[in-house]
């Protein structure tokens, strides 16, 4: 079964072929990708994965933005704001916004470096069902589109915070959309 | 079973919508900070008052306009930058002016409350005419015009009467504004006063306005009055008005500021439309003029002279004196010329002694001949000099008083306690305590000249009482200044002129002593 | 012969129960994804009906809706941020239950009809799953940022039902599987 692989799409079972450097395979019935041939894959994840984690520490240590309004300033900051959010009756938006874009990302980063020198079974499968409940990336926009709403109001000042925000979002980016979920299990998964 | 297909490799769109979205997201934050962006313009002032960068705002009309971006300092002064408003660019253009607004308490007033509580802040005003300018210069105080909630009243003077910035403005002994400028232009002092919206009411065409720290004299029939204003107001001084009738309207745009109440309130044959001529003055009294007399017609003051020169000519061993004086041209209701020619001639009499020695009194007699001396229309004088003793004696006296060091002293008094306010808070209360025997000093002298009869000792024993007891204090507050701080200086220097008053008062009440009579009757 | 597991894609055997490789289960769950479809539903009525935030200006409160917040960026010239946040918050939800409901009845109907228009269907909902969070981030990120003693914003009681009709569309996609409308169709097409 090692040499078939199954179209997500229509699921019509087909064999595997081998690819070269800038090329993919489409399924033969319906045309959509079924894998990529993305070179030196393991060294691109161990890297989104170490900077990705660290960026998100740097974003979730360091306050995001500054925003000042008639003198007064104040620095936002997630953590902070998801306590606030807990401690003031909004529980379920709180808790929400703690996994999907603190607890669930940061699992994510550390099982993808701990795949990287240690591969592990239970990992892949956490890794698996992590990653529909991640919502990181739509955050970040989120974030963005605020700003914009409070544009007239006051002076908007990015800290360094919002860098370590930037920065997570481009590796999680890469490792959950570009890097498919079958991937972890093809490269890892032989050696466990 | 079929094989996959192989391909080059594409975009999945699906996949980088997130990324696009977030991308396009950004861009428009990116366009919206440089569309918001308005022009960066430089105000220059002398110091930036308490300005902060990125938090310190300029407001237009009480709206935020722009935000300061930097602040720096320059061999002269700083230099203040804006990031202004984009819609703002049509108001920045020689009509532009800016100023700092910081909160300001003085004399017990406070300016600038919203400053308080958001800091300091650059005012703005101006007009849409273009944007033509980038570098300004900041003004040092709000522009006369722009200064929110008041009246703006532009008082005309010959003199400054030592009037200065936020003294205060009163109405029936209320305060209800103050001095906002002392400028002099066309040897005239202009004055401009910002009485507050809510007192603008009681200012129109009927007010009159006069100096507060000027001591008035009057003499009516038998009595003679010294009135002194208030200690506060001889120290902080400032001006008054009152208005005549109530509901009269405001079309005046500029006002006469009067030396004294008294001066203001004098019956008046003119309009103060001064001329100037000349007296040419022939008979042996002519040492007795003195600048400042009198021009009299029909007991009307109608102008004073201005400037005397005089000359001994040993051939007919009499002295000329060229008396050059101001004249009210409209008191006589047609021109100097033709009130000559119908027969005004001037006569030097002694006059009452309140307007001082000897005064020249006009009347109308024969046709005279109109004649020039350089520029200046010559006004006939008929010789002889008409005396009257006891007015003379009485002018002699009264003299005496008026020289008494009382204004220096007051002025001392002032200066000296601004001077402790600045230096020196701790001392407030023994300063007051000083103010406060001053004060009865005053009340003393007031007292003293209200009547003049056998009382008066009395009075002026009381006022050598109370001018003592202020020194004492004033002596004691020395004592506790060390020898050589300047504070100490100053305080003897005020103690001497205290000391000299006292003596001076002694004199007077030893005269009295001897002659009760010699006051009021003249020897 | 085979059948494909929905969680890693790996290629099992059609009669095993669970995936050989992630441990996922392997039997379809499309009448979990209804009931999680129509309750998704039930919530997207409060959702834009109730204030999703709340402003208070020193004593006044002002509490706006999606549609205010869309209506407040489009007349503030905001327009594609308008436009995306409307597609985010009111349209994409729209459009995601009338998709589960008709790949719903596709599959217990067996309509194999324009088949490949229903899997890019299903790859939009399942990649547009998030989307919908972005309201609720907003939010989250205006609270935090404006908390000022004279000005604060405050997550409305509309973010809350958005928050869990969202969770609930996320929960009817994860279970919706197409794979069983595929594997028929593929045999419909082979004979």
């Amino acid at each position: 079964m090692e040499d078939i692989v199954i179209c997500s799409k229509c699921e019509t079972p087909q064999k595997r072929v081998k690819l070269k450097k800038g090329e993919r395979a489409i399924c033969y019935y319906c045309g959509s990708e079924l894998y990529k041939y993305i070179p030196r894959l393991r060294e691109k994840i161990l890297v989104s994965s170490l900077s990705g984690f660290l960026m998100m520490l740097l974003g979730l240590i360091f306050p995001i933005l500054q925003f000042n309004i008639g003198g007064m300033s104040k620095d936002f900051n997630l953590i902070d704001t998801i306590k606030f959010l807990i401690e003031n009756g909004y529980l379920v938006v709180g808790v929400f916004t703690l996994f999907s874009v603190v607890l669930f990302p940061l699992i994510f980063f550390f099982l993808v470096i701990k795949l990287n020198f240690l591969a592990d079974k239970k990992a892949l499968e956490i890794i698996t069902h992590l990653q529909e409940w991640m919502a990181f990336d739509i955050f970040v926009v989120g974030i963005l589109v605020a700003m914009i709403k409070i544009f007239s109001y006051g002076e908007i000042m990015f800290s360094v915070g919002f860098v370590g925000f930037i920065g997570a979002f481009i590796a999680l980016f890469f490792l959950t959309s570009i890097v498919k979920v079958e991937y972890y299990w093809e490269l890892y998964y032989k050696n466990v | 079973m079929q094989r996959a297909k192989r391909v080059k490799k594409g975009i999945n769109f699906i996949i980088w919508s997130i990324p696009v979205v977030a991308i396009v997201v950004s861009l428009w934050l990116i366009y919206k900070y440089y569309s918001s962006l308005g022009p960066l313009i430089e105000i220059r002032f002398e110091n930036a008052g308490g300005i902060e960068p990125k938090v310190s705002q300029v407001k237009f009309r009480d709206v935020k306009v722009g935000v300061v971006s930097d602040v720096k300092i320059l061999k002269k002064g700083v230099a203040v930058y804006v990031r202004m408003n984009s819609e703002m660019k049509d108001y920045l253009n020689d009509t532009t002016k800016f100023w700092i607004v910081k909160p300001t308490i003085e004399a017990g007033r406070v300016s600038g409350l919203e400053a308080l509580i958001s800091g300091p802040y650059i005012q703005m005003s101006a007009e849409p005419l273009g944007f033509t300018k980038t570098k300004f210069q900041g003004l040092e105080e709000p522009p006369i015009k722009d200064i929110k909630d008041v009246l703006v009243i532009k008082l005309v003077a010959n003199n400054s009467y030592g009037l200065t910035e936020r003294m205060p403005v009163y109405y029936k002994q209320i305060e209800v504004g103050s001095v906002r400028r002392v400028s002099l232009k066309d040897n005239k002092v202009y004055i401009y006063l910002a009485i507050d919206k809510k007192y603008s009411i009681y200012v129109n065409d009927t007010s009159k306005f006069w100096n507060l720290r000027g001591v008035d004299v009057s003499f009516n029939k038998d009595n003679l009055k010294v009135e002194l204003p208030s200690l506060s107001s001889l120290i902080v001084g400032g001006i008054a008005f009152d208005t005549l009738q109530f509901s009269a309207p405001l079309t005046k745009s500029e006002f006469r500021l009067y030396a004294s109440r008294s001066d203001a309130y004098q019956n008046r044959l003119g309009r103060d439309k001064f001329r100037d001529v000349v007296f040419i003055v022939k008979n042996n009294q002519n040492g007795k003029l003195r600048v400042g007399n009198p021009i009299v017609f029909r007991n009307f003051k109608v102008g004073e002279i201005t400037y005397l020169k005089s000359k001994f000519d040993i051939n007919t061993n009499s002295i000329i004196t060229t008396a050059y004086a101001k004249v009210d041209e409209s008191a006589f209701r047609v021109s100097l010329e033709d009130a000559i020619k119908r027969g005004l001639v001037a006569q030097i009499k002694t006059t009452f002694p309140i307007l001082g020695g000897i005064g020249i009194y006009l009347s109308f007699d024969k046709p005279y001949k109109v004649e020039y001396f350089g520029k200046y229309l010559v006004i006939p004088v008929k010789k002889g000099f008409v005396e009257n003793r006891i007015v003379a004696k009485l002018s002699e006296i009264l003299d005496k008083l008026k020289n008494l060091p009382l204004d220096k002293t007051i002025s001392d008094v002032s200066s000296f306690i601004n001077n402790l306010k600045n230096s020196m808070g701790s001392f407030f209360a023994t300063t007051t305590k000083t103010l406060n025997t001053a004060n009865k000093t005053l009340k003393g002298i007031n007292d003293l000249s209200s009547t003049i009869d056998g009382m008066l000792k009395k009075e002026i024993n009381q006022t050598i009482d109370n001018l003592n007891s202020t020194l004492l204090t004033l002596q004691k507050l020395a004592n506790s200044y060390s020898k050589d701080s300047k504070t100490y200086q100053r305080l003897n220097i005020l103690i001497e002129n205290l000391n000299r008053t006292i003596k001076v008062y002694r004199k007077i009440g030893k005269q009295i002593d001897n002659k009760p009579n010699s006051l009021v009757v003249g020897d | 012969m085979y059948r494909r597991c929905k969680h890693c894609n790996a290629v099992n055997l059609k009669d095993s129960l669970h995936c050989k490789r992630c441990g996922g289960e392997l039997k379809y769950t499309n009448n979990l994804s209804l009931a999680f479809g129509i309750a998704g539903l039930f919530f997207y009525i409060p959702a834009n009906i109730y204030p999703i935030l709340i402003s208070k200006k020193l004593a006044k409160v002002y509490s706006s809706t999606i549609i205010d917040g869309i209506f407040a960026l489009w007349s503030e010239g905001d327009y594609p941020i308008a436009i995306i946040v409307f597609l985010a918050s009111v349209l994409i939800p729209l459009i995601k239950f009338l998709i589960i409901f008709y790949l719903l009845y596709s599959i217990k109907f067996k309509k194999c009809e324009f088949y490949k228009f229903k899997v890019s269907l299903y790859s939009f909902i399942s990649v547009s799953g998030h989307w919908s969070l972005l309201d609720v981030f907003v939010v989250v990120v205006l609270t935090g940022i404006v908390s000022f003693k004279m000005m604060s914003v405050l997550p409305g009681s509309g973010a809350l039902y958005f928050l869990i009709m969202v969770i609930l569309t996320i929960l009817s996609v994860k279970y919706l599987d197409l794979r069983e409308l595929g594997e028929k169709c593929a045999k419909s097409k082979e004979s």
